[in-house]
């Protein structure tokens, strides 16, 4: 099967600092799959999702190395109007915050139709409503007329789905699309998003930094940290035995209805500041069993023997 | 929304009262063909340098010209000079500052630059140097006034638009697709109109003042034709002996300028988004 999405060693930095906040990251997304990215904040995982359709501002990021191929073209190297074709169409992306991530004096239909007319040959308010019905908002056409803060901010983020999904998306980025919701929120709208990437056969790359979210609804998993890709396999199989010492702990820090009371173990130690990475593996400062070659030579992500997965961390690759 | 500001804004006494006078100005200007009790031009030299009576409730000028005539057929200068460079101004700051502020680096830095080296003059010294090379007549009058004063709402247009740019709606617009003339013109310029109204209003009684001072110079609207600045040159002359032809353009002035800051500082408060929906 020929990926949807491929990364390939994409590094990335801000030219303030300047920070490293993507480092040789590689991924593939293959059409109707749904990748999970997680990570701690300031892991790269926003700026990653920012950059998979050149958002990022040439003047404050620039791309060092890599590619990001999207159906075979490279998008770093398209030309504006072609990359504006593909921004909202058959790449819809869906912001962390829908409280200010929809334009605040325009209508929501509007904001609908404005996608319809970009993406599919012109305004319809009938399409328009049944995107906000697809989204199973209740009485779309009182939605429509309504403006964004007159909705709750679950609905608001059913607005910016139906958004995403009316310029008719192959790849649906969600960048955190439930961290500015309430809990009991958050649920439905992960449940949602993941009916519509079944019932329209999407591909879905979904951030959280919760990983708890992601582990019902993606296939594969990728954990991120300091900037790169540290492991990466089939959702199950990595939160069922993680193999990096940092997924480890983020696993440990979750609460566990089985265990009971008590504190919960947590990661010791910050994050790396990517102006000023450590020598070696950026997780060593924090790691529970870093040795000698943790210092002197930064890990590789590579593949576990007759696996799947992949891991980027001494401990596993023995002396290769 | 405007039903919001409209009831804001006739529970504003200030900014009602502005209005009042701009509408009152405004609808003089331009009924003054029908309102001016004599032509503003007919000259009456038996009757010259009359004080005020019934006959001419402002008195006559050094030439027996009517004074309310000729001060209310002054109206309509002032106000289109005004009205006029404002929308220069307009046109030509928001352009400068959308495109500094939006598209940053070093476009922003050229233009803000260029703004803060014509800030430098003063406003009346840049009017007299480009009028010292074109004709003096009303058109260049709007037109140097208009392109002297863009440089403040260029600045005020910039910053708005520098803090919207960072605003998630922004970007989400971009990852939309849509193009950059649709994103500032769709998505970013309602959220200006606002202080932009406010510093139009504004600007506009800053523009009678100018126009009314070129002209009192000599380098605006050109005698016979009367504007309230040329009306004060010849009342200058005849201080001593008739106060009514420099007291009368005078408070035209005065309550234009009034008029016009009033209902701008009144739209300021109708127009601010932090009041809240009381």
């Amino acid at each position: 099967m020929t990926a949807l999405l491929k990364i390939q060693n994409l590094s990335l930095e801000y030219r303030r600092g300047p920070v490293r906040a993507v480092r040789d990251v590689s991924l593939e997304i293959h059409p109707g799959e749904s990748l999970g990215l997680a990570g701690e904040s300031g892991s790269g995982k926003s700026t990653l999702a920012l950059v998979l359709l050149r958002l990022l501002r040439p003047d404050e990021a620039r791309v060092t190395s890599g590619r990001i191929l999207f159906e075979g073209k490279d998008i770093l190297t398209l030309p504006e109007p072609s990359l504006r074709a593909l921004r909202g169409g058959p790449i819809g992306m869906v912001f962390q915050d829908p409280f200010s991530s929809l334009n605040p004096v325009l209508t929501v239909g509007r904001q609908i139709e404005e996608v319809l007319e970009i993406h599919a040959g012109g305004r319809n308010r009938p399409r328009a409503l049944d995107f906000l019905d697809q989204v199973r908002l209740p009485d779309p056409p009182r939605i429509y007329a309504a403006y964004p803060h007159q909705l709750s901010g679950g609905q608001r983020q059913r607005v910016c789905l139906a958004m995403a999904i009316a310029g008719g998306p192959k790849l649906l980025i969600a960048d955190e699309p439930t961290t500015a919701l309430d809990v009991t929120v958050q649920r439905e709208i992960l449940n949602l998003l993941d009916a519509l990437r079944r019932d329209l056969g999407m591909a879905m790359l979904l951030i959280a930094h919760n990983i708890g979210l992601l582990s019902e609804r993606t296939d594969r998993l990728a954990v991120m940290y300091a900037g790169e890709v540290v492991e990466l396999g089939p959702t199950a199989q990595v939160l069922g035995a993680p193999s990096h010492p940092y997924t480890q702990g983020l696993l440990q820090s979750l609460p566990k209805i089985s265990k009971g009371s008590g504190r919960l173990p947590a990661l010791p130690g910050q994050p790396p500041d990517l102006r000023r990475l450590p020598s070696g593996c950026p997780f060593r400062p924090r790691c529970p069993s870093a040795f000698d070659r943790c210092v002197q030579e930064p890990p590789r992500l590579l593949a576990l023997e007759k696996s799947i997965r992949s891991v980027a961390c001494h401990l596993r690759h023995g002396t290769s | 929304m405007l039903r919001l500001y409209l009831r804001r804004f006739l529970g504003n006494p200030l900014a009602l009262a502005g209005a009042v006078v701009v509408l009152s100005l405004v609808a003089l200007a331009l009924a003054s063909p029908w309102l001016s009790p004599t032509d503003p031009l007919q000259q009456d030299l038996i009757h010259r340098l009359q004080p005020p009576s019934p006959a001419h409730w402002m008195g006559t000028d050094d030439l027996g010209r009517d004074v309310l005539s000729r001060v209310i057929t002054g109206a309509r200068v002032s106000l289109a000079v005004g009205g006029l460079a404002v929308g220069i101004a307009v046109l030509l700051g928001t352009l400068v500052g959308v495109l500094a502020g939006y598209h940053g680096g070093w476009v922003d830095a050229v233009l803000m630059r260029a703004v803060d080296v014509l800030l430098c003059f003063p406003t009346i010294f840049l009017i007299l140097m480009v009028v010292a090379f074109l004709e003096p007549n009303i058109l260049n009058v709007m037109a140097v006034i208009g392109l002297t004063s863009w440089m403040g709402l260029a600045r005020l247009v910039r910053g708005e638009t520098l803090s919207l740019r960072e605003r998630d709606f922004m970007l989400a617009a971009c990852g939309l697709g849509l193009s950059t003339p649709r994103i500032l013109g769709v998505h970013l310029l309602p959220h200006i109109v606002s202080p932009i109204i406010v510093a139009a209003t504004l600007g506009v009684g800053g523009a009678v003042m100018t126009e009314s001072a070129l002209s009192f110079l000599g380098l605006g609207v050109q005698p016979p034709w009367p504007s309230w600045g040329n009306i004060l040159t010849v009342g200058k002359d005849y201080l001593h002996i008739a106060w009514w032809l420099s007291l009368f353009p005078g408070l035209a002035i005065l309550v234009t300028v009034l008029g016009f800051n009033l209902l701008g500082e009144g739209l300021r408060d109708v127009l601010d988004p932090r009041l809240g929906n009381e």
